[in-house]
């Protein structure tokens, strides 16, 4: 697998990145999935310490793509009605009116998922899922694009409600920003909070613009046998291996080639290579893939070698 | 830079490939001329005259469906002259028809490989038709064309209208020659293990008027006019080499006259006193089957020892049963002397029988026999008969056939074949009142130096005269025939090699037509003996060690064939999936890894690219690995331009 800083010569992703790197300092390879995230119609979670910059890439992003932006804090008494939105009982109309909750936006940012309760965090999911909501019976159409970005924090436990694997399952790629490096650091102590800035970056795109990709890179980007028996000789691979538990399932699989898809498309290609799979494989698989013990070490480990041992070219 | 300025010479693909398919019809051909009656091979000539017109000079080809058509009737005529004596030669001649109407068509790719399939059919055919050595040459022959037309049409596929520079056909042809190494094996196996028919399981061919020379046990005179010469082979003899004397292989002794045949009478005869001071040679003979009974070995045989011996006597060994299906193995002693002591009770019978003729048998031979014979010992009337044919000739043409062809051999013609000779000597003696008789054998032989036997044909099949010596009390060979006959000396080098492979063709039958139960008994035995007892078995029973050692080989060569045979059908399999892109690719990876970058299996193209470290490498590198990943994983064309291209500069970087 590789862990190469991807090259983009798509023209309007390069615009986006231009656009976007001066507010957002050392985290073009998060921006750049993010992007390919959006632009592969999927959900992505973000795991993460706090203070290192999750909201502000989300607003940005929002920013830059256009698009309606919900955030959702989540604690542990957040009700599922507080994320879909309720009816209200109108006293002057005499009848209920829906008040849409947050999620009725194109870019949802939820913080700290794991904080809500299992049942909240179904409603979500569900949401994510479906692209809709479903209130008193009645079911209302998420506005379209939809995109969750789900941050949690991976060193906090107490009170908290892990997501079951079965919902991690749902999100198309699970990244973490990181700390920056030294010199992007810097800039950021230098210039301080940019809180006004973010609300000043221009939108590149509209949400149309965006259903507009997502269907163009469904359409026309190649994927040939080749690359099929490729990614099929991966998964059963990690079916088969003796340390892993569940190996990657078919979502899992659609959710990697829809990825590598929209990366072939931001490098200005028509057809998908193995290095594009390669590139989103880790981001993609390894929240998908239970161990039979072991650490998250071993679990990148144990997909390395799968990787190293499939050939390429048959 | 130069070679781009100057166009270099370019041949179309397609006339390479119809060059290479005629070959394989020419050679089919004449494989066919042989075998074939001439009408079928001289329509196939006239199909492929037309089939060459129309490809010469772009007449319209004709319509397939009528091809089709008229195939199906002349198949259909051909097929059902099938009877059981005539099946390959029905089958080749099917074969010829097919060849001459792909010949005819305008040809798809497919049409090439069912042209050459059709023509490896056609060597199967004649190789079970024919021994001959000329069998090597077509093989090799059809195999070579077969091959480059495989190869080429599937190039043609992909590229009809390409053209090649004089290198990259000078490139085929070396990749042809490895391809074609690694075919040889089969061809050998096809060679040696084709039940070659001399058995007659297939029907010999015979045509009429004429006859084949070869060995029989009763000479009659007249019946043929022209005797083909025949190089089928009769028996390998393994024994030290005669020199300077011609070996004499006895067979039948032929002692009954009636004026037209010779024939063997069924008397039996006692052993032949031997002649102590005369040299005794032990032969070991591999005997091919055929229609004889008899057992042959070097004149005077003293003993044969094998199975189903029947001992008549006088040197004449029979087999128990009068065809042989099989090929015998035994071995003779003989005692190397022209005059025989036959047993004492033999010699008055012997004499009375070898003096009889037919009554008022050709009185004017009677007279010139008495006047040339007239007041001479028996042994001068034997040596004045010898001189009287010293102005005749030998022929196997323009024999005289007739009732009377005796009268026109002595009289008019002068010319004839051993029976001729021989028939003529023992006459006159017998009119001369010298008992004679004639045996019937084989003549000569070629010695094969590398194994040290003898290879007698049966073009060798001969018969001379035993006359009756009173002074010496023994029959005594005399040979009227002159020499012509299997008087080759001195061996080309296609018969040097000819020898090697009969060499080879001899163990293969030894080894492996003659493993038994016997040898498999042999080898269980030594088996035995090296367990017991090790150390000594290593060096005091040497023989039986080396014995274990042969028996050993043929498992060992059976493997041998199994591995060729297996890698034969790898090495088809990888060229029958092999794409050109692979082989660029293989090639890019080679190059590659001489400037010192291998590519790992699970490593894409580009992702190795990135791994290069010097930059111009990986400018150069760039185009292949786009311009291959289009093709692969984009679907576009094969650019094989760019790609070799690429794979040039890559190249000129390593040298400079």
């Amino acid at each position: 697998m590789m862990d190469t800083p991807f090259s983009v010569a798509n023209p309007c992703v390069k615009e986006a990145l231009a656009h976007l790197s001066p507010s957002l300092h050392g985290k073009d390879s998060a921006l750049i999935k993010v992007l390919a995230c959006i632009f592969s119609n999927g959900h992505m979670l973000l795991e993460d310490l706090p203070g290192l910059g999750k909201t502000t890439l989300a607003i940005a992003v929002a920013r830059a793509l256009g698009l309606d932006f919900g955030r959702i804090q989540c604690t542990n008494d957040l009700l599922p009605t507080d994320v879909t939105g309720l009816n209200i009982f109108k006293t002057e109309k005499g009848e209920f009116e829906f008040h849409p909750g947050p999620i009725f936006n194109n870019l949802v940012l939820v913080d700290e998922i794991n904080r809500a309760t299992p049942k909240t965090q179904s409603a979500l999911l569900e949401a994510m899922g479906e692209e809709q909501a479903t209130i008193d019976g009645r079911t209302y159409r998420l506005p379209r694009p939809f995109f969750v970005i789900a941050t949690q924090n991976p060193v906090e436990h107490s009170g908290t409600f892990p997501l079951p694997e079965s919902q991690m399952d749902r999100f198309m790629m699970k990244i973490s920003i990181g700390y920056p490096p030294r010199d992007a650091e810097r800039e950021i102590l230098r210039a301080g909070s940019q809180k006004a800035e973010l609300e000043n970056i221009s939108a590149l795109f509209s949400p149309k613009e965006i259903l507009r990709i997502q269907a163009g890179i469904e359409r026309d980007i190649q994927v040939s046998e080749k690359i099929l028996d490729y990614m099929l000789t991966l998964t059963e691979k990690t079916r088969s291996s003796l340390g892993i538990a569940a190996g990657i399932s078919t979502r899992g699989a659609m959710s990697l080639l829809q990825l590598a898809k929209t990366l072939a498309w931001m490098q200005n290609r028509d057809y998908v290579i193995p290095e594009d799979v390669k590139a989103m494989a880790p981001d993609v698989l390894l929240h998908r893939l239970q161990m039979r013990q072991g650490s998250e070490a071993a679990k990148r480990e144990t997909l390395d070698a799968i990787f190293a041992e499939v050939p390429v070219i048959l | 830079m130069s070679s781009a300025a100057i166009p270099a010479k370019k041949f179309p693909l397609k006339s390479i490939l119809n060059a290479s398919v005629s070959l394989i019809a020419v050679l089919s051909f004449f494989m066919g001329r042989e075998l074939v009656s001439a009408g079928y091979t001289w329509g196939f000539l006239g199909l492929m005259l037309a089939a060459f017109a129309i490809e010469r000079f772009e007449f319209p080809h004709p319509p397939r469906l009528l091809i089709n058509l008229v195939t199906v009737a002349v198949l259909g005529a051909v097929l059902g002259r099938v009877r059981r004596s005539y099946v390959v030669e029905a089958l080749m001649e099917s074969l010829l028809l097919m060849i001459a109407v792909k010949m005819l068509e305008d040809r798809k790719p497919r049409d090439y490989v069912q042209v050459v399939l059709l023509g490896l059919g056609m060597v199967v055919c004649y190789a079970l038709l024919s021994a001959e050595k000329d069998f090597i040459i077509y093989c090799f022959g059809t195999g070579l064309a077969a091959t480059l037309t495989l190869l080429l049409s599937a190039w043609f596929e992909k590229e009809p209208s390409a053209l090649l520079t004089a290198r990259e056909l000078g490139q085929l042809f070396a990749r042809i020659g490895v391809f074609f190494a690694a075919m040889l094996p089969l061809c050998l196996a096809l060679f040696f293990g084709m039940p070659r028919t001399t058995a007659p399981i297939f029907g010999m061919r015979s045509q009429f008027g004429s006859a084949s020379i070869g060995f029989s046990d009763q000479v009659r005179l007249g019946d043929v006019s022209v005797i083909q010469a025949n190089s089928r082979l009769a028996f390998r003899a393994e024994m030290v080499k005669l020199e300077p004397q011609t070996p004499y292989w006895r067979g039948v002794v032929l002692d009954i006259f009636d004026g037209r045949a010779w024939l063997a009478s069924r008397n039996t005869r006692g052993p032949f006193i031997p002649d102590t001071s005369a040299p005794r040679v032990e032969q070991e003979i591999s005997l091919e089957p055929g229609n004889r009974g008899h057992f042959f070995a070097l004149d005077q045989p003293l003993a044969v020892i094998g199975a189903d011996v029947i001992v008549d006597g006088g040197g004449v060994f029979r087999h128990r049963s009068q065809t042989m299906g099989r090929r015998l193995q035994y071995r003779a002693v003989s005692i190397l002397s022209s005059r025989m002591r036959p047993s004492p009770e033999d010699i008055e019978p012997d004499k009375r029988r070898c003096l009889q003729l037919p009554a008022n048998f050709m009185p004017h031979l009677r007279v010139l026999t008495a006047g040339m014979t007239a007041g001479l010992d028996d042994r001068e009337k034997i040596d004045a008969i010898m001189r009287f044919f010293s102005d005749f000739s030998y022929s196997t043409e323009g024999l005289p056939s007739a009732w009377d062809a005796l009268d026109r051999f002595i009289f008019a013609d002068k010319r004839g074949n051993c029976e001729y000779f021989a028939s003529a000597m023992a006459v006159m003696l017998r009119m001369a009142g010298v008992p004679a008789r004639m045996v019937s054998g084989y003549r000569g032989g070629i010695y094969n130096e590398a194994g040290n036997y003898y290879i007698v044909q049966e073009q060798n099949a001969h018969v001379w005269v035993e006359a009756w010596d009173e002074g010496a009390a023994a029959w005594v060979r005399r040979d009227p025939t002159p020499p012509g006959q299997g008087a080759g000396s001195g061996l080309s080098a296609y018969d040097t090699l000819a020898l090697y492979l009969d060499l080879l063709d001899y163990q293969w039958s030894k080894l492996i037509v003659a493993y038994n139960w016997e040898t498999q008994m042999e080898m269980l035995q030594s088996l035995r003996e090296i367990i017991r007892n090790p150390r000594a078995s290593l060096t005091p029973t040497r023989d039986g060690f080396l014995r274990l050692g042969d028996a050993l080989s043929v498992p060992i060569a059976i493997l041998g064939a199994l591995a060729a045979c297996g890698a034969l059908f790898y090495l088809v399999r990888a060229l029958s999936t092999r794409r050109p892109e692979m082989a660029l690719l293989a090639e890019f990876s080679r190059v590659m890894g001489r400037r010192g970058y291998r590519r790992r299996e699970s490593e894409g193209l580009s992702e190795f690219l990135a791994r290069v470290a010097d930059p111009h490498l990986r400018a150069l590198a760039l185009p292949f690995v786009r311009s291959f990943e289009e093709h692969y994983y984009g679907g576009r064309s094969l650019n094989s331009e760019t790609l070799r291209s690429s794979l040039e500069k890559i190249k000129r970087l390593g040298k400079r």
